[in-house]
């Protein structure tokens, strides 16, 4: 059952208990009390805790202190000629390799975000006007922003 | 013994009779279901309400959630206030269904947005015979949402066995009440539920009147790319060459597609469906995998390719580069179903 409702299970398997749920009220029972569970514990956890600004101050000191002895002596170790120069050559090499590939991602042209796509995607295929999708904020214009184009709030 | 075996005999001719029972209650059911959903996807065209909806999208790490009154009057007029999250609170909407006016009080602006050039799936109805073919709609125990009696449909593919949508359908309007999206993994994907609902409301027409107060401008509102189902001309007028995917899944076809600038990329979109799920592919000749502003990428291989991929906005995205072209797709898919797709496509 657990396998079911995580959808572990293959399609024939799953169509199988799927099908027993039809006219199994005890075995759809238990799923609906196990759904329930996990509800309660996704919203349990979708709310997110924030430690003590104590305690982050402290973490954060500690790395301080600790990491920056390391840090100068790794990059002492790394500065070494013997370690340096073919590490260099090697930086070069893959360098020219990326630039000759063109399936290699370049930085020079302009860059979309994922929004942008999103966005798009969402406004080609709503199909309700009372849908979740609808009136979903990846549609509507930015309340921030003076660009009537920009990013969607 | 001549009893016990009279005994036997009935109990094997009652087995039988349940099992023929249940079968045909099964046919019935499946039957009686796609009749109830073709009329539960038409009931707003008829039916005026006014209520409060609230909608979660659920996010890999979050989820977010919305609240918002809506005043329907049919066939086409819409009012929808914002009333949480907080930094929405106060928006409005008024649409005909093909114009749409965003009342943003705060910054004294409406903006206008045209979702009948955008959106066409909003006007046009339910292909209920792609939906027949592709999903079987098994009806539930009744039920109740927002105080009224309702009976809510699965609407389970026939394709992968995979619940894709569940829908709880008032018993008297037909109208849908309460909607979940599975996505692909089989966790809810989105939830829409009328916390109160009042059917039959008169409503004044001038509530749906777009105009613009005093002391507010009006100004264009984000532009999307044109829908059109002339693909085979969409494709002729691209500067670059358009890459198709050789492999659909299961029942999905090419339903339109568009072509949109933004920040000076020439990005053509096609839409494919199966009557419930979608997806788009996105290309471009930039070769340039997008921003991930929301959501952490993970590596994902489509073919010899390796890309990004991430779960945002409730939607499965993953993007590569090939053949200096940047290719995307967004949708209801796994991540299996992303990569074969995409090892389809030879640019």
């Amino acid at each position: 059952m657990t396998d079911y409702q995580h959808r572990e299970l293959d399609a024939v398997s799953d169509a199988a208990v799927y099908e027993h749920l039809q006219s199994c009220a005890d075995c759809r029972e238990e799923l609906e009390a196990n759904s329930a569970l996990t509800e309660s514990l996704r919203n349990a956890f979708a709310t997110e805790l924030e430690m003590p600004t104590s305690i982050l101050a402290g973490v954060r000191q500690a790395v301080r202190s600790e990491k920056t002895p390391v840090l100068r002596l790794n990059l002492r170790a790394l500065l070494r000629p013997a370690i340096f120069a073919p590490a260099a050559a090697a930086i070069v090499l893959v360098a020219g390799i990326a630039s000759y590939v063109g399936n290699t991602p370049t930085n020079a042209g302009p860059q979309l975000s994922t929004d942008y796509f999103v966005r798009q995607h969402v406004a080609h295929t709503m199909s309700s006007q009372s849908g979740d999708r609808a009136w979903n904020a990846y549609l509507l214009t930015s309340n921030t922003g003076d660009n009537a184009n920009a990013q969607a709030p | 013994m001549h009893k016990r075996r009279s005994r036997s005999v009935l109990f094997i001719l009652g087995l039988a009779a349940v099992a023929w029972l249940s079968s045909a209650g099964a046919a019935f059911a499946a039957s009686d279901g796609s009749a109830l959903y073709a009329h539960a996807v038409e009931a707003d065209d008829s039916v005026s309400y006014s209520g409060t909806l609230t909608s979660v999208v659920y996010e890999t790490d979050h989820a977010s959630s919305t609240v918002a009154r809506i005043e329907h009057k049919a066939p086409n007029d819409w009012r929808i206030w914002y009333v949480a999250p907080e930094d929405a609170y106060g928006r409005m909407i008024v649409s005909n269904e093909s114009l749409t006016y965003q009342y943003e009080p705060s910054r004294g602006r409406v903006y206008s947005h045209d979702f009948n050039q955008t959106a066409p799936g909003i006007l046009a109805p339910v292909d209920l015979a792609r939906v027949e073919a592709n999903y079987s709609v098994e009806m539930g125990p009744p039920s109740s949402v927002a105080g009224r009696k309702v009976t809510s449909l699965s609407l389970v593919s026939k394709n992968t066995g995979s619940v894709v949508q569940r829908l709880w359908v008032d018993d008297q309007t037909k109208l849908i009440l309460r909607r979940e999206n599975y996505a692909a993994d089989g966790n809810v994907g989105s939830r829409s539920s009328f916390d109160s609902i009042r059917i039959g409301v008169k409503l004044p027409q001038a509530l749906f009147d777009l105009t613009v107060p005093a002391g507010m401008t009006l100004k264009s509102g984000t532009s999307y790319g044109k829908s059109t189902t002339n693909t085979t001309q969409l494709i002729k007028d691209l500067d670059f060459k358009f890459a198709p995917p050789k492999y659909l899944p299961n029942g999905f076809t090419l339903e339109r597609g568009s072509l949109a600038s933004h920040d000076g990329v020439n990005t053509v979109e096609f839409v494919y469906g199966d009557g419930i799920r979608t997806f788009s592919l996105f290309e471009n000749a930039t070769g340039r995998l997008p921003r991930f502003d929301r959501g952490e990428p993970t590596p994902i291989h489509i073919g010899e390719a390796t890309g990004e991929f991430a779960e945002v906005e409730g939607q499965s995205l993953a993007s590569w580069n090939a053949a200096g072209l940047n290719f995307t797709i967004v949708g209801d898919l796994s991540t299996k179903e992303i990569a074969k797709i995409g090892a389809s496509i030879h640019p």
